[in-house]
């Protein structure tokens, strides 16, 4: 008996066991075990790749995004293989707006500024609007190959398509938006606790009542650092530095139970962040606590539910 | 059926080439589908025909079941655990030190009995055998035909550059 003469559901036994680059070693094995992790449309595929994701990469508990199969994730999560367009191994960053992880370079090579678009080729707006873009340096960009793409689309599309066909495309440029700034939330929730708040070794009696004014330069900038990174909503804030223990104490308090906070007013996180993406139809802090809520429930599920559907599967 | 009057009865199971073997109930019933089986049944002189196991195979696996005689039963709640531990002890490691082909016969026996521990040790040494190594390695070590056509090689090749960048 030969491994490629096993049938599916024990090949899925030992894959799950596997890292992301094994898998992908294995997928350029032979037809069959391609077959078997290629597979877009297959459930066991999807599990495989899913697993082998929560197993290796444990930060990496986000689901894809809307439509990205398991494999394409992984593969866009694994910045360790460097510019997917450059091929070179060297320092790059996941677009997910463009679905493509790329270096610097290769980004300003393949990206159009959005002036360029509507203002000197034309382009008409109800097309760009509904185009994906990132935003870096001043105003937004473009992936050149899915704007050539889509408006060549667009172009030969009878009067009666063009609606569905655009709102079609507004549906996923909804879903895929609110997915790059759900992943930008979450690496700057990473990023923004250099250290963690409940180590800050100043909640002694003797600092409690103590104004922050008497600190050194570099501990107003940290504890400010902390205090904006809570309150990060309100746009008044910014402005304002905290200005004693007990606001900083209060706001983390807050920050453990849960509740939006912010000195200025009481700005609600929700509000905030409708105001800052007013283009978003649902709330992204809505889905993202329904995410949070759900996460831990999920990961405990997942081993359940697949020997369960596994067994439903193949009896 | 409880453990204790179970203790010394013995059940006959019959290999697909016809061989019996006499099983004392508790090693038999490491494996899930033979437990219920004998739940089910009862006492009784007739064998239990087993048509996907042949002789060598149900041997080798009931030689685990013996060893194993004595280990809690795995529940459900310990898939995640499990799975995370590629451990395997040092007896098992010595058990599954058999031919491929043979390795196979056991999972796939081991899959059909419904003996999750043994399946899982199976399926972490196949793991094991496919880490860290290259694609034709692994074509070797499992005797695979590389079956792609040219055009699909490059297509991979392709897929895969940043691999051979390193």
């Amino acid at each position: 008996m030969l491994i490629v003469e096993l049938p599916p559901e024990l090949f899925i036994e030992f894959c799950i066991l596997l890292s992301p680059t094994d898998l992908f070693t294995l997928s350029q094995v032979c037809r069959k075990f391609r077959e078997y992790l290629c597979a877009p449309n297959s459930f066991s595929t999807q599990q495989i790749w899913k697993e082998s994701r929560l197993n290796f990469m444990p930060k990496e508990i986000m689901p894809p995004p809307e439509g990205m199969t398991e494999k394409k994730y992984v593969e866009l999560l694994m910045t360790e293989r460097g510019c997917q367009i450059c091929k070179r191994i060297m320092e790059c960053k996941i677009y997910w707006e463009f679905e493509v992880r790329c270096c610097e370079k290769c980004r300003n090579k393949k990206t159009i500024y959005r002036h360029e678009l509507t203002l000197k080729m034309k382009y008409p707006s109800e097309f760009t609007n509904i185009m994906p873009y990132t935003d870096y340096g001043i105003g937004n960009y473009y992936w050149i190959e899915q704007i050539d793409l889509a408006y060549s689309q667009y172009n030969n599309l009878s009067k009666e398509n063009l609606q569905s066909w655009l709102n079609d495309k507004k549906r996923t440029f909804d879903s895929i938006m609110e997915y790059a700034e759900l992943r930008k939330l979450n690496e700057e929730k990473l990023n923004r606790f250099p250290f963690s708040f409940d180590s800050l070794p100043i909640f002694s009696e003797t600092l409690f009542n103590r104004d922050f004014r008497d600190f050194s330069s570099d501990w107003i900038g940290r504890i400010n650092q902390i205090y904006r990174s809570m309150c990060w909503v309100c746009e008044n804030c910014t402005n304002n530095d905290i200005e004693n223990v007990q606001q900083l104490v209060q706001f983390h308090i807050q920050r453990l139970e849960n509740q939006p906070t912010c000195c200025c007013s009481q700005t609600n996180i929700k509000v905030g962040l409708q105001l800052k993406n007013n283009y978003h139809k649902n709330s992204n802090e809505s889905k993202r606590n329904n995410y949070i809520k759900t996460r831990n429930n999920k990961s405990n599920m997942k081993g359940k539910n697949f020997r369960k559907k596994l067994f439903y599967r193949y009896g | 059926m409880t453990s204790e009057s179970s203790e010394g009865k013995k059940v006959t199971l019959k290999s697909c080439d016809d061989v019996e073997f006499k099983v004392e109930i508790p090693v038999a019933s490491r494996s899930i589908l033979l437990k219920n089986m004998i739940e089910d049944v009862g006492e009784t002189d007739q064998s239990i025909p087993l048509p996907n196991v042949n002789e060598k195979v149900l041997k080798k696996v009931l030689e685990w079941c013996q060893h194993h005689v004595n280990d809690p039963q795995p529940t459900n709640d310990d898939d995640d655990s499990r799975r995370r531990n590629t451990e395997i002890d040092d007896w098992d490691q010595r058990f599954l030190n058999v031919e491929q082909d043979m390795l196979f016969e056991i999972i796939l026996a081991a899959n059909y009995l419904d003996i999750k521990p043994l399946l899982d040790i199976g399926c972490k040494t196949v793991a094991n055998m496919i880490k860290g190594k290259s694609p034709e390695e692994i074509r070797n070590t499992f005797n695979i035909v590389n079956d792609f056509t040219p055009e699909e090689e490059e297509q991979i090749r392709k897929e895969n550059e940043w691999a051979e960048d390193r």
